[in-house]
């Protein structure tokens, strides 16, 4: 392969990890030269000051903002420093890129996402019809368009339910007036639509692995949640082994024909011993760096695929391996953070404190 | 009561008696009888041909052998283990 020059984005690490810092560190594992450049939305997104993080990072505008205003902000960064790959890790940027391929390339930029119709049938406000078409259980779950539907879904469904936007953000609500003030928070910050979700109390599987776009799986990497966070996410996850959640994610991958990343999240209820369907991620999950670390780089897996179309599968870990998210600091100084918070591509991107530049 | 092969096959042991069941991620610790017991079971030993073990290297009185084993098997039932 010729020298990877590759831009990532989603690079915090904080109680809501995200999953571009893991990414990262993976490809450095298999590609130690390369060169990564870290799109960021902050200035202090933790994985821009860690030791393999970014050799350069450029600050992006909230994708929300719409895809021209991405286009526009990637061409300057893309003037600034050479990379031809790019990985969007977040949902709300996949959301707005998915389709926007031809756009990249004329930048002189590739990338790899699923077409923007599955991506509509996989979303939480499509995850219930996929999940009946694939023969999998879901929660209850219901789409509002606006606050009076959702009242009016969460009566039917009956209190307590979940309210979550259409990426982020995920509140249990247990009346009319908390929902109403979640769903309120959800909508400034996210917009339409609101998704009201029975809630299932049980434990909790994740699945993430990179789909061959036929039907199948290059690998795959089933765990189950040992801690988790007040945010509800994963802080420690031991690898399992059950043939049941291979095989419905294997059904799932068939369907779809998923190609790339992805992850899948299901709770099983003691009651009933059946896993149900929460999500479906279109990206790697921010604990993509556990398994690279045991010998599965799925990231290195899926650069490879876009760069060469050399497909290679994913050893299986072993049941019973486990990792525990362990926090620690990294170092900055307030110079690196005012360069990025300038965003005329003119001025100066932000070096690593080992100042290596792309 | 025949032992369910393909779940006992699956769990994972260790002589002090760690289990770690791979279809569920939960683990275990358990006595040093309950993992004779286990491990006779995944060798294929019917419950009749455990408690036989039980009551050939400990001095039991096979009534309350009896009674401790069934109370076994149902909680590891209770598991999908059998």
């Amino acid at each position: 392969m010729n020298h990877l020059r590759i831009a990532v984005s989603g690079l915090h690490r904080g109680e809501n990890p995200q999953p571009g810092s893991s990414i990262v560190s993976a490809i450095r594992l298999a590609w130690p030269e390369a060169t990564v450049v870290g799109l960021v939305y902050n200035a202090y997104e933790s994985g821009i000051f860690a030791g393999d993080g970014p050799d350069v990072c450029h600050a992006m505008p909230y994708p929300t903002a719409g895809l021209g205003s991405y286009l526009e902000r990637l061409a300057q960064v893309r003037a600034a420093v050479e990379f031809d790959w790019l990985i969007p890790t977040l949902d709300a940027e996949i959301a707005v890129l998915a389709g926007a391929g031809p756009q990249l390339e004329k930048l002189g930029v590739r990338m790899m996402l699923p077409e923007r119709e599955l991506l509509a049938r996989c979303g939480k406000a499509g995850l219930p019809k996929l999940a009946d078409e694939c023969g999998v259980a879901t929660p209850e779950t219901a789409v509002a368009r606006d606050l009076a539907e959702a009242l009016e879904h969460a009566g039917r469904i009956g209190y307590p339910v979940y309210l979550k936007g259409p990426y982020y953000d995920a509140s249990l609500v247990s009346s009319p007036a908390s929902l109403a003030a979640a769903g309120g928070a959800i909508l400034a910050d996210w917009g339409t639509p609101l998704i009201v979700q029975e809630p299932v109390a049980g434990t909790e599987f994740n699945v993430m692995g990179l789909g061959d776009g036929r039907g199948g799986m290059l690998g795959h990497c089933a765990v189950r949640k040992l801690i988790i966070s007040d945010k509800g996410k994963g802080n420690g996850s031991v690898v399992v082994s059950d043939r049941r959640l291979e095989e419905i994610t294997a059904r799932v991958l068939k369907h779809t024909r998923w190609t790339g990343p992805f992850e899948l999240e299901f709770v099983r209820a003691p009651e009933d011993d059946r896993y149900r369907l929460l999500e479906i991620n279109p990206r790697f999950p921010a604990w993509v760096g556990f398994p690279a670390l045991l010998g599965a780089n799925y990231p290195a897996a899926w650069v490879e695929w876009m760069t060469t179309g050399k497909c290679r599968t994913l050893p299986v870990l072993e049941p019973g391996t486990f990792f525990l998210r362990h926090q620690i600091e990294v170092c900055g100084r307030m110079d690196q953070v005012s360069s990025l918070l300038a965003t005329a591509p003119e001025r100066n991107p932000i070096n690593k404190l080992t100042n290596r530049t792309a | 009561m025949d032992p369910n092969p393909t779940r006992l096959d699956d769990l994972m042991l260790n002589d002090r008696g760690f289990v770690f069941d791979p279809n569920t991620g939960e683990s275990y610790q358990l006595s040093t009888t309950g993992l004779a017991c286990l491990r006779s079971l995944q060798h294929g030993t019917t419950a009749a041909g455990v408690l036989a073990g039980i009551l050939e290297a400990q001095e039991v009185d096979p009534l309350t052998a009896r009674w401790d084993l069934d109370a076994f098997f149902w909680e590891i039932k209770q598991l999908g283990w059998l």
